[in-house]
């Protein structure tokens, strides 16, 4: 299953948290002007026992006019659900104003009252069950005339009508909590699709991109700081895209061209043979040249292939602990009788081991030796040195002669780079030699470098020292 | 000895039976993989040279079918040298494998190497013309004079020797006698094979070193 959008993921998000916010406010609104109202009905009962109580005082003893008191307590206690009751010492109902709810006789409380001498407080009023539903109670002692005959005020309120203002208040808070959430839903994913704009204006732009317009690029400027870094990543990948690709392409086309080369010598040479009859020993010699051009061709794939293998690390590397000793020896061995020929001495120090495919670390120290024969003048020295140092193997292939210019130093490994462009010389492995010692290099983690002074030219290999746990202190010596 | 060809490139093919022909062989040649199999598994061949990529069905397909039936050896063309492909190859039975473009005389040295049935008996003594190699002594004469040779120049000239009348590519000679097994674009070899011939042959009017121009060098008694 793919995972849901980001922005239907962060609305539901921000729906589930305005839901519990809602939730969570409209519960404490309700607890709130649940806790006014009854405060607010408790002291409007408190107020009615000190105002039975302050008109009692002023009545004499017994009752002069049930009646009057009646009908007055009647309009007192008419609304708001209150009902008075009064009774004598004897526990006689002295007047007992109507009731809304006149379905049963209600039981009366019986729990002691609040004393004469003291002013009733909200701790006296208690929960009390009526008929009709919960209600509250209070109970306190008065007393008609100057201070005679001890009366009991019993107030009883019923909760009914609030609890009705309150449960369509809790309706009323339900309803704008789902809308709330459902408006804060529909809000959050809209704004989301907007802030996520930037992300399409990215994506618009990696769609523009193909291998023609590599050029270009997120303008990380005007892109919100969470995708800048997104922005800064993507356009270094680019850079290194389009790098690759030029390189590529200018690999192509330099391949390209020195093939023309050979090619343009095979057909020369083979149309001038074929424009008049020859004889045979003429047409040998042609196709004998052909074959050294098509020697050349097959040469030049292979080494093409090579780099290519290379640089995709499909080159599975056989690592072996070599003695590189005996490796340059026999590589000495095969350039002896060449060096000899053009009057090269060839000198061999080396010792030490090192972890390196064999092949390829004979070809690498070839093309090398290769290479500083060929361009050591007569008379001249080529040293094939290889020491362990702190950093690994190091091998050298010293050559005496003109030298390399500095400008061409840096750039000697890269394909198809000729030094000295007069100097393309025929059948040979044009230009890819020493980028072939640098794949090989990198194959092994080494690096391959060139230097050039006073008439010696040293070509340097190193070899980083093998994955085994090295002491500590070592290895931290440079050069 | 008789050789299967299975190649379809018209010019290749064609070729190639000239060239094994001309070395010798009794040559067949098919151009689809159902020819080249039925031809492979109805006859009687030695060796069956078969291309990777072919019409209708493919090297591989070919010489598994084949090896449910024949062992006849197989040395199998390929384009593509990728690790996967030449091992996909070795493991469907396959004998051998060249690499494309391959020298001529590169694949006739690979086919003599197949069709040898057996270990090869290494000669003691080897005999051209007037040319004697005491292979034990590493002891060289010519008309009973000793001719002075350093080891590598006696391992070019032993390998020459042994398989004289045959022609030995530079590559093959770079890999036999010095372990040098990729071209390393040097003329090290000829460099190697003058100096062979200033001792062996330039004192001499019957020359028993000869370039074959194209190819590489052979040791023979031409007279």
């Amino acid at each position: 299953m793919r995972p849901p959008s980001i922005a239907l993921r962060l609305a539901l998000l921000f729906s589930a948290i305005a839901a519990a916010v809602f939730v969570a406010v409209g519960a404490y609104l309700y607890q709130a002007l649940w806790q006014q109202m009854s405060e607010r009905d408790d002291v409007a009962l408190l107020n009615k026992v000190v105002l039975i109580r302050h008109l009692l005082a002023s009545q004499p003893m017994p009752l002069a006019m049930p009646e009057e008191l009646q009908m007055v307590l009647d309009n007192v206690f008419g609304q708001d659900g209150m009902q008075l009751r009064l009774t004598d010492a004897a526990g006689r109902t002295v007047v007992l104003t109507p009731s809304q709810d006149a379905r049963a006789a209600a039981p009366v409380p019986t729990w002691p009252a609040v004393p004469l001498a003291r002013a009733p407080a909200r701790s006296d009023i208690r929960d009390w069950q009526l008929p009709a539903g919960p209600g509250r109670a209070i109970a306190a002692q008065a007393s008609a005339g100057k201070g005679q005959a001890p009366l009991r005020i019993v107030i009883v309120r019923q909760r009914s009508d609030r609890l009705a203002i309150l449960k369509r208040y809790a309706a009323d808070l339900a309803g704008g909590l789902l809308g709330g959430t459902l408006v804060a839903t529909v809000l959050a994913f809209v704004v989301v699709r907007r802030g996520m704009r930037p992300l399409h204006d990215v994506i618009g732009k990696a769609n523009d991109i193909s291998t023609q317009r590599l050029a270009s690029r997120l303008s990380v400027r005007d892109v919100p700081a969470e995708l800048r870094e997104l922005g800064v990543a993507f356009n270094a990948m680019l850079d290194r895209l389009e790098e690759g690709v030029q390189r590529l392409s200018g690999f192509a086309a330099d391949l390209a061209h020195d093939l023309r080369t050979p090619v343009n010598t095979l057909m020369m040479q083979t149309q001038v043979a074929l424009s008049r009859p020859r004889a045979g020993g003429e047409y040998e010699a042609l196709l004998a040249s052909n074959v050294e051009e098509y020697e050349r061709l097959a040469r030049m794939i292979e080494n093409t292939l090579f780099l290519a293998r290379a640089d995709h690390a499909q080159l599975a590397l056989r690592r072996e602990t070599l003695d590189v000793g005996r490796e340059l020896a026999h590589i000495a061995e095969y350039f002896e009788m060449l060096a000899e020929d053009g009057g090269v001495e060839l000198r061999l120090d080396a010792r030490g081991m090192v972890d390196a495919d064999p092949v390829l670390l004979r070809r690498a120290v070839s093309n090398l030796v290769a290479n500083a024969v060929r361009h050591t003048p007569g008379g001249g020295r080529v040293d094939l040195l290889a020491h362990e140092d702190g950093e690994g193997m190091r091998v050298e292939v010293r050559n005496t002669g003109p030298g390399i210019a500095p400008e061409h130093l840096g750039q000697l490994f890269e394909r198809y780079y000729r030094a000295d462009p007069a100097r393309a010389e025929g059948g040979s492995s044009a230009g890819l030699g020493l980028a072939i010692v640098r794949a090989i290099m990198q194959l092994h983690g080494g690096t391959a470098t060139a230097a050039s002074v006073d008439g010696v030219t040293v070509f340097t290999l190193r070899f980083p020292p093998p994955a085994r746990p090295v002491p500590a202190g070592a290895g931290g010596g440079s050069d | 000895m008789h050789i299967l060809v299975v190649e379809d490139e018209p010019k290749t093919g064609t070729h190639l039976l000239q060239g094994l022909q001309e070395a010798g062989y009794d040559t067949a040649l098919a151009r689809t993989g159902p020819e080249g199999l039925r031809l492979a598994l109805a006859g009687d061949y030695d060796l069956i040279v078969l291309d990777v990529m072919l019409p209708a069905m493919d090297g591989w397909t070919v010489l598994r079918t084949l090896r449910e039936r024949k062992d006849t050896p197989v040395l199998f063309l390929t384009a593509r040298d990728d690790i996967p492909d030449r091992v996909r190859g070795l493991e469907l039975g396959a004998d051998d494998y060249l690499v494309k473009p391959f020298a001529f005389a590169e694949l006739l040295a690979r086919i003599r190497t197949l069709l040898r049935r057996g270990p090869v008996r290494e000669e003691a003594l080897i005999r051209v013309a007037d040319l004697e190699i005491d292979v034990l002594r590493h002891k060289v004469t010519r008309a009973g004079s000793r001719i002075d040779l350093t080891p590598k120049e006696f391992a070019l000239l032993h390998l020459l020797a042994k398989r004289r009348g045959e022609v030995l590519s530079r590559r093959l000679i770079a890999a036999q006698v010095w372990d040098m097994n990729f071209d390393s674009d040097t003329n090290v070899v000829d460099v190697a094979i003058r100096r062979l011939r200033a001792k062996l042959d330039d004192p001499y009017s019957l020359k028993l070193v000869h370039t074959v121009r194209g190819i590489g060098y052979t040791v023979d008694d031409k007279s």
